[in-house]
């Protein structure tokens, strides 16, 4: 083995390759410590020749002035790139607490999570779009088991281990007579709004008189179905999703498949049933609620009177308008129960899952409500409703 | 995959096709997220024995538990739970063999908006015919074998760890099943409850037959209770070694012995990567 080159004192730290009758020897001199620069050292991987295959690599510290846990990390990650995979290592005149620390960490780290295949898989910081159709594959699966477990309730309705009943009434009263009074105050606001908008543009064409028109058809149609959907999706979406995923991570819905239960027919349908139960109701409610809410405006600013106002408000509504907005407002409320349920069965087993959840719960939520609300509109005028 | 054989205390072989046998594992590999967790497992547990699954952290021992309880399948391979495959059962037979084994989850995993009792009573009221004050009894029987009399009416979230893992022990034995799979059941209970722990799974075990999986850390259990132990190896993925704890302390591969004997010294290294001569 050749001599290795002389150090002047102070210099910096390095690492250098050397070939002799034993191989390749990597020689470290001066230095290894964070003050003296270790992280600058770097080395190119050795070309060995036919010579040298299968003999080991030799790591000789005869040279190493002194070391510390940084230098040891540049060295350990300096050895995971150079040594070639199944070829071992030897140490030479290395001082033994370096060794130590380097033997401890010798399991290679796990950079990436390889498939069954050997085929990398996605990191989960990097959803990939395989992620976002793997992610649509369940939610469809989802659906196909909420609907199996549906099929089954329906034949044996009686069966407390398909929907236990208390839990569904408990469900109901949760998602109906709890939210009335935040439908109550937001209905009311929107539909104030809307006669005040409403009677500014009518005012100018004289057309006052049809404001009712306007807030009538509008909440019954359209806005008390959004808006309740809207205030679902925060208050009982949100609420699904973290009530599931606390159950997911404290292993309870586990514990439920290994009593033989099934989580959809005793944690999903009792939710879904009870928003599918109560949203026509608070929708009607909210629609009367907005309704009313701009007989003030109508009145007070576009001095509409108020039996003129409610006389007209029931003259344009048709059952058309009242079937579609109660049939899109319970498509609301259908899919709310399903994104909040969906994401807290599908949560990961720690605390941080259940606020990632209940997020993804109500954008989910929301998302579908929106483009819900954009498809059943289109197919309803296309179909001249 | 393993190059090395099974180790085998017993003499006799392990009968895969003898229904006898409470749960058979028939060349199964499992998977994880896509990613091969443990493959060639092959084993039988023998009716009223203690099979500790034992091996070091994130070598599958959970993942194992809840594949063989039918939380997951398995990717290849078949359970056969008295002698029926779980994965290719309807899902009324499914559910029919799921409630003849109780299962303890590492957390408890009591429902949090029941009471201890009602966590007990919710299993009888679903598949028992008993009537209310048979099932208030029953369970109150059951979390007093556990030491926890006092415990019925209280929420789990009054409960510290340990008395949450003994109320869920308690309904693993709700509907007295055959088979209990218990995972880490020691973990969190201070020695002198971890040592009535194992005294009550060898009660169940000898006065009421019960074949008793459990997966565990805990060395002092393992030689308190174990019948036999399964080491599963995070190497080779795969079970290395099966036998009487005893026996594969003094005769098993270096790895099983340095585990229970509780020994870094005597196991081997973890790669061959970066080792000093």
């Amino acid at each position: 083995m050749p001599a290795s080159t002389p150090l002047p004192p102070g210099a910096g730290p390095r690492a250098i390759w050397q070939t002799g009758a034993e191989g390749r020897c990597l020689l470290l001199q001066g230095a290894w410590t964070r003050e003296a620069g270790v992280s600058g050292v770097s080395v190119a991987a050795p070309e060995d020749g036919p010579a040298s295959d299968g003999m080991p690599l030799t790591v000789d510290g005869g040279a190493l002035d002194a070391w510390d846990a940084f230098g040891a990390a540049v060295l350990w990650t300096l050895l995971q790139r150079v040594q070639p995979p199944g070829r071992p290592l030897r140490w030479r005149s290395m001082p033994a607490g370096l060794q130590a620390v380097l033997a401890l960490a010798q399991r290679p780290p796990a950079t990436e999570r390889v498939s069954a295949t050997g085929e990398a898989l996605p990191s989960d910081a990097a959803p990939s779009r395989r992620l976002a159709g793997r992610e649509a594959l369940r939610t469809l699966a989802f659906f196909g088991e909420v609907l199996m477990a549906l099929g089954h309730w329906l034949r044996r309705p009686g069966d407390p281990r398909r929907m236990p009943r208390d839990e569904l009434v408990r469900q109901l009263d949760l998602a109906g007579p709890l939210s009335i009074p935040i439908v109550s105050l937001t209905c009311a606001l929107v539909g104030l709004m809307l006669a005040y908008m409403g009677g500014a543009q009518l005012d100018r064409m004289g057309a006052q008189g049809y404001i009712a028109d306007v807030v009538a058809v509008g909440m019954v149609r359209e806005l008390a179905g959004l808006m309740t959907g809207i205030i679902l999706a925060g208050r009982l979406g949100a609420a699904y999703a973290a009530q599931l995923a606390s159950m997911q991570a404290g292993e309870e819905v586990d514990a439920l498949r290994a009593l033989g239960l099934d989580p959809m027919a005793l944690l999903v349908l009792p939710r879904l049933l009870a928003l599918v139960i109560m949203a026509p109701l608070l929708i009607a409610y909210a629609a009367a609620v907005g309704i009313l809410a701009g007989l003030p405006a109508a009145s007070a600013v576009y001095g509409v009177s108020p039996g003129e106002y409610l006389a007209r408000a029931v003259d344009s509504l048709t059952v058309t308008h009242v079937v579609v907005g109660l049939l899109k407002g319970t498509l609301y409320a259908a899919l709310i129960a399903l994104a909040g349920c969906r994401e807290g069965l599908h949560a990961q087993r720690n605390a941080e899952a259940v606020g990632r959840a209940t997020t993804r719960a109500v954008v989910k939520a929301l998302v579908w409500i929106v483009a819900a609300a954009c498809g059943t509109t289109v197919l309803v005028q296309s179909l001249g409703f | 995959m393993s190059s090395h054989p099974v180790r085998e205390a017993a003499p006799d072989p392990e009968g895969i096709q003898d229904l006898a046998v409470p749960l058979q594992i028939d060349d199964v590999e499992l998977q994880q997220d896509g990613r091969r967790v443990l493959a060639g497992l092959r084993f039988a547990v023998r009716r009223g024995e203690v099979l500790a699954l034992v091996g070091p952290s994130g070598c599958g021992k959970s993942t194992l538990l809840r594949h063989l309880v039918g939380l997951q399948a398995p990717a290849r391979g078949r359970i056969l739970l008295e002698g029926q495959d779980l994965n290719t059962a309807d899902d009324d037979g499914r559910a029919r063999l799921q409630r003849r084994v109780g299962v303890m989850f590492q957390s408890g995993a009591l429902f949090s908006a029941m009471s201890v009792g009602e966590n007990l009573m919710l299993p009888m009221r679903l598949f028992t015919d008993w009537s209310a004050d048979e099932r208030v009894r029953q369970a109150r029987f059951r979390l007093a074998l556990v030491g926890l009399d006092d415990a019925f009416d209280r929420a789990p979230s009054e409960l510290s760890g340990g008395m949450r893992k003994r109320a869920a022990l308690a309904r693993a034995l709700a509907l007295d099943p055959p088979l209990l799979c218990l995972d880490e059941p020691a973990s969190g209970l201070d020695p002198l409850n971890a040592a009535r722990l194992d005294a009550l799974l060898l009660h169940l075990r000898d006065h009421l037959g019960t074949t008793i999986v459990m997966a565990t850390h805990s060395v002092d259990s393992v030689h308190r209770a174990a019948d036999r132990v399964l080491y599963l190896d995070d190497q080779e993925q795969t079970m290395t070694a099966l036998g009487a704890p005893d026996h594969l302390l003094r005769h098993g591969p270096p790895a099983v012995q340095a585990f229970l004997a509780r020994s870094p010294a005597a196991g081997p290294a973890h790669g061959a990567r970066g080792a000093a001569p």
